[in-house]
């Protein structure tokens, strides 16, 4: 069936959209949304919507991460700040063709969150020096894992039903699969193939967008 | 690897990750030998435990809506820059209060009818007005029906929220969401729709007027980015 294809642009993600026939695959298979790439070349030529995008599209990543890892909103949010700053101001070095902005923005996010861990650990030093120790709580560790446990929960989330569905019921009320399919009253063979996809599916985002390390 | 016989496969690997009692006597000894085996299924138990902790750890958090805001002043960005960015919070596009069902479920009952007055819903912190619903009806051959409703944000961005009352499952094919021409003359489309529910932002300048017709067809992977012809539900929007 031939039929006009009327595409329009969304006007917030203008750097972003790409043509058609590349943002098709795209818009189905990539969890980070539609042209990734060009929003990569974009953000890196300096355009200045591409980081306005960037934001509206994995500032949750970044703040969740920032989050998780410190424990504190207000360091979350400040964290949050500099990796978007830190990215912009130092996108001459970001080469999108060899890598994918949010991979890029969630290695900042690593590094600025280690800093902040390491200036929090120097001003405890600073402060037990001067106070006698009130505070025994150990200094949280960097969890060089809350990348990875967000970007898999979020991708777990993103998933469709019965997808999410089965794998939740896997996950956290440990029923096995001839109980989930008895519980959904879906095909055994269909419990097992959305099993294995779907974890590969959360595999795939870990991989892709967790790579910097 | 499904096609290669010699080893263990997928389904089983999945299911033993998972910790369940899968795999025969052969598959757990070929597993015990072999390296990729071995590899792939520790691998697929680093993604079932990195998932079962991080999920319990809730969903993704948005930043304040300040944060952009000392962002932009902080890069000194252009003003024009700066709307699109009165985020939309990652998570609130897949998860929605209770309200929203409550909305969807109210206008598939035909409670809701904006009828040129605004619809305000008072208790969020981004209040939407109900602009448009749409009554989805099955096409030939499909059972499934539904609701669609247009919501405006107050910074006057607009979603179309879609709401089936049935998933149609299928391992070979997916289906798209669109808004045509009454006359089918034209037709934009707006994404892909997974299990029963989806929310799709609309372009700014889309004309609802003329595009008023909502459509959710099954598509097949064959790369072909034109309707299939192949429509489950259609409806036009009322105001």
């Amino acid at each position: 069936m031939t039929m006009l294809l009327t595409r329009e642009e969304p006007s917030v993600s203008a750097p972003g959209t790409g043509s058609a026939d590349s943002a098709r695959p795209g818009h189905r298979l990539d969890p980070d949304g539609e042209g990734v790439e060009e929003l990569g070349a974009a953000f890196a030529r300096g355009d200045e919507t591409a980081i306005a995008e960037a934001y509206r599209r994995w500032s949750a990543l970044v703040h969740t991460v920032a989050l998780r890892s410190l424990g504190s909103v207000t360091d979350a949010e400040d964290v949050t700040q500099q990796v978007f700053v830190e990215a912009w101001r130092s996108r001459q070095r970001f080469d999108p063709d060899k890598s994918r902005l949010p991979a890029w923005l969630l290695g900042i996010t690593r590094h600025v969150v280690a800093d902040t861990h390491e200036k929090r650990a120097r001003d405890r030093r600073l402060r037990d020096k001067t106070v006698a120790s009130t505070s025994d709580r150990p200094v949280p560790s960097v969890d060089a894992r809350v990348v990875d446990r967000v970007l898999v929960a979020d991708e777990l989330d993103k998933l469709g039903d019965p997808q999410r569905t089965i794998l939740r019921l896997a996950f956290f009320d440990d029923l096995t699969h001839d109980q989930i399919a008895n519980r959904l009253d879906l095909p055994l063979g269909t419990v097992k193939s959305h099993v294995r996809r779907s974890l590969a599916r959360l595999r795939t985002r870990w991989e892709v967008d967790g790579a910097v390390r | 690897m499904p096609f290669d016989e010699s080893h263990v496969d997928d389904d089983v690997l999945a299911l033993l990750a998972l910790g369940e009692p899968a795999g025969s006597t052969s598959d757990l000894a070929h597993i015990e030998e072999c390296e990729r085996c071995t590899d792939e299924l520790d691998s697929l138990r680093d993604v079932v435990g990195l998932a079962r902790v991080g999920a319990a750890e809730g969903p993704l958090v948005a930043p304040a809506p300040q944060v952009w805001d000392r962002i932009a002043d902080e890069l000194g960005l252009e003003s024009a820059t700066r709307a699109p960015a009165t985020v939309v919070p990652l998570d609130s596009r897949r998860r929605r209060p209770s309200a929203w069902g409550w909305i969807a479920g109210a206008a598939a009952a035909g409670l809701v009818v904006g009828g040129g007055g605004a619809w305000w819903v008072a208790n969020r912190a981004d209040p939407v007005t109900v602009q448009a619903t749409a009554v989805l009806e099955p096409l030939p051959g499909w059972d499934a029906s539904g609701s669609a409703v247009v919501e405006t944000r107050s910074d006057g961005s607009r979603v179309l929220v879609v709401d089936l009352s049935k998933d149609t499952p299928s391992d070979d094919a997916f289906r798209e969401v669109w808004l045509l021409k009454p006359d089918v003359s034209g037709l934009v489309s707006l994404g892909t729709l997974e299990g029963t529910s989806g929310r799709f932002d609309l372009p700014a300048g889309l004309d609802l007027s003329q595009f008023s017709v909502v459509d959710v067809s099954e598509e097949q992977f064959d790369g072909d980015p034109a309707h299939s012809g192949d429509s489950i539900v259609r409806g036009p929007l009322e105001a």
